[in-house]
């Protein structure tokens, strides 16, 4: 059977790990796989932990406990040389939160090269990458214009197109469209969803936004350290309570068919789209009809 | 008489350069006295120009800015003393701490006018309280806080002058649901307790329906819909003209009651939506 992509064995992280009184536990024997080509969602509380385990798996950040097989390269807390880490680094990139903190040139084309420059990337190589990454994010039009001119939803899709330039097989998107206006949402996690459909691109996000999540293929749920729920979204968003004490919430149809059903009602589990959640509902009201045409 | 009011403004960024950006085009909006406003609109809607007017931060360069009826700028020289009326939230504000303590931060403002000490140490304990910030973080630093507590901490800064009109840019962006829930919670509370005036900028429908009495959408910097969420929210169809989605659970229920199902009542929240399904059930099971 062909390896997993990223593997966790009993993986742990803790901050400040030299000195054991301050010492705080972030990840605690995390055991995951993850295959080539999925699209996950990770869930987690503020401080739940799910931004180290994107650090860990881009190796911004060393395991302090177990290990991390990154496409067959083990890492554990030795931690590995800078090259390998650069090699690890080419194939798993990563989109941060804040648009304007991660655009570093002053013309967009320019900053989508500076990784494959850094790389020694020779110059025909570099402009047809740099053309095919911003034509990906649909943002060829927009080459020789300033960042910081651009939109929110427009700074991360040159910031993903950044990544794209490097030719990963894997991008963490760590809350990329926390600051992002609905638009801007949109605009990105289309991008994701195209990225994964077409190029077969492995994508994480991370995401406090309940909708979202419910459009990845399988969601990861971290709570306190720890992996709490993992499963298609459907299996995550039928566990309502466990989602509730974690301080998350289900997407809001969900919650409706939940609070239907603790009063008494017969509806399905883990309804998440508003066509199945109408459905279900609307089938409420089918059977009353019957019953009184009776 | 609205506790605040927009009056004919409009203003032009860069004016007569061939930057020349229009902002506000002759915008007119009044904020009630007690009730909580969400203001609506993509980037570069004006939203923030707006929001900046509201404090006096920027001055319109025709129309007026109407506190309690009298124009905000009919004094230049007094216009601080309105920011102390019409407090402002700025996006992400915990980016601006930056006192010793929590304590120190908070009262900064208080501490700036002139207040005694005493009275400084009760209005920050009472702000603290406000966000549910205990009591016991207030001689911490304010860099030793979670995101979440440093989010409070900064609001508790704007609190603790007791506004009379609360302004808050997106307060709980980056917030995960329990965070936001507890600061939006937050909100109505002080409001309730002060009788404050809240003006909420925020890109969540969900939010806005679950917190708002009344809406205002700006699109181009012109006020393209207005008044009260079930009547801004029943127009559906023109918020998605303006690339604005109703919340999930109202799609749900529409989507019923184009079905045949006649739901009614405040379908744009998960719990008007559930007691308009049992009502409906309950007349149709007798």
């Amino acid at each position: 059977m062909a390896s997993h992509f990223i593997e966790a064995r009993g993986l742990g992280f803790s901050y400040d790990a030299e000195s054991e009184s301050d010492a705080v536990v972030a990840l605690d024997d995390i055991s995951l796989t993850i295959d080539e080509g999925e699209y996950i969602a990770i869930l987690g509380h503020n401080g739940s932990g799910k931004s180290t385990l994107a650090k860990l798996f881009n190796l911004i950040l060393t395991p302090s406990r177990g290990e991390l097989i990154l496409d067959g390269k083990t890492v554990t807390s030795e931690g590995l040389s800078d090259d390998e880490i650069y090699e690890i680094r080419k194939k798993i990139g990563m989109v941060f939160q804040n648009p304007d903190n991660q655009l570093v040139a002053t013309v967009v084309e320019e900053d989508v090269a500076f990784g494959p420059e850094n790389l020694g990337v020779p110059r025909e190589e570099l402009r047809r990458r740099v053309d095919e990454a911003l034509a990906t994010v649909g943002m060829t039009e927009y080459a020789r214009h300033a960042p910081h001119k651009l939109s929110g939803g427009q700074k991360q899709r040159v910031a993903i197109a950044g990544v794209l330039a490097m030719m990963p097989r894997c991008i963490i998107f760590d809350e990329s469209t926390a600051m992002l206006d609905p638009l801007g949402r949109r605009e990105v996690t289309d991008v994701m969803e195209r990225l994964n459909r077409e190029q077969n691109m492995t994508v994480l996000h991370i995401t406090h936004y309940m909708e979202e999540a419910a459009r990845a293929s399988r969601i990861i749920v971290i709570s306190d350290g720890k992996i709490l729920l993992d499963g298609t979204p459907k299996e995550v968003f039928s566990s309502v309570e466990p989602l509730l004490a974690a301080g998350l919430e289900t997407p809001q149809g969900t919650e409706l068919i939940h609070e239907l059903r603790m009063l008494g009602f017969d509806l399905p589990k883990g309804c998440t789209t508003v066509g199945e959640c109408t459905d279900a509902i609307f089938s409420l009201f089918k059977e009353k009809k019957d019953n009184n045409d009776v | 008489m609205y506790k605040l009011e927009v009056k004919g403004v409009t203003h032009i960024y860069g004016a007569k350069t061939p930057f020349e950006k229009t902002a506000l085009s002759a915008v007119n909006v009044g904020f009630e006295a007690g009730q909580i406003t969400g203001l609506i609109g993509h980037t570069g809607s004006g939203k923030s120009t707006l929001v900046q007017m509201l404090n006096g931060l920027i001055r319109p360069q025709s129309g007026e800015i109407l506190l309690d009826g009298e124009d905000i700028w009919a004094r230049p020289k007094e216009i601080g003393r309105v920011r102390t009326r019409v407090g402002l939230v700025m996006q992400y504000p915990e980016y601006q701490l930056f006192d010793e303590t929590v304590c120190r931060d908070v009262g900064f403002a208080l501490r700036n006018a002139g207040m005694d000490e005493a009275e400084i140490d009760a209005r920050v304990r009472e702000a603290a309280e406000c966000v549910g910030l205990e009591a016991s973080l207030l001689d911490k630093s304010p860099f030793d806080l979670s995101g979440g507590q440093k989010r409070r901490a900064a609001i508790a800064g704007i609190l603790a002058m007791r506004p009379e009109v609360l302004v808050l840019d997106e307060p709980a962006a980056g917030l995960d649901p329990r965070g936001r829930a507890d600061v939006l919670g937050y909100l109505r509370r002080y409001r309730e307790r002060f009788g404050a005036t809240v003006i909420l900028v925020s890109h969540s429908m969900e939010d806005m329906a679950q917190y708002c009495d009344r809406v205002v959408v700006l699109r181009r910097g012109e006020v393209f819909l207005s008044g009260r969420v079930d009547e801004v929210f029943y127009r559906s169809e023109e918020l998605a003209s303006v690339g604005l989605d109703i919340p999930e659970v109202m799609k749900i229920a529409l989507a019923l009651v184009e079905r045949g199902v006649p739901l009614s009542g405040k379908l744009y929240t998960v719990d008007g939506a559930r007691d308009a399904i049992l009502e409906l059930l309950k007349r149709r099971g007798c």
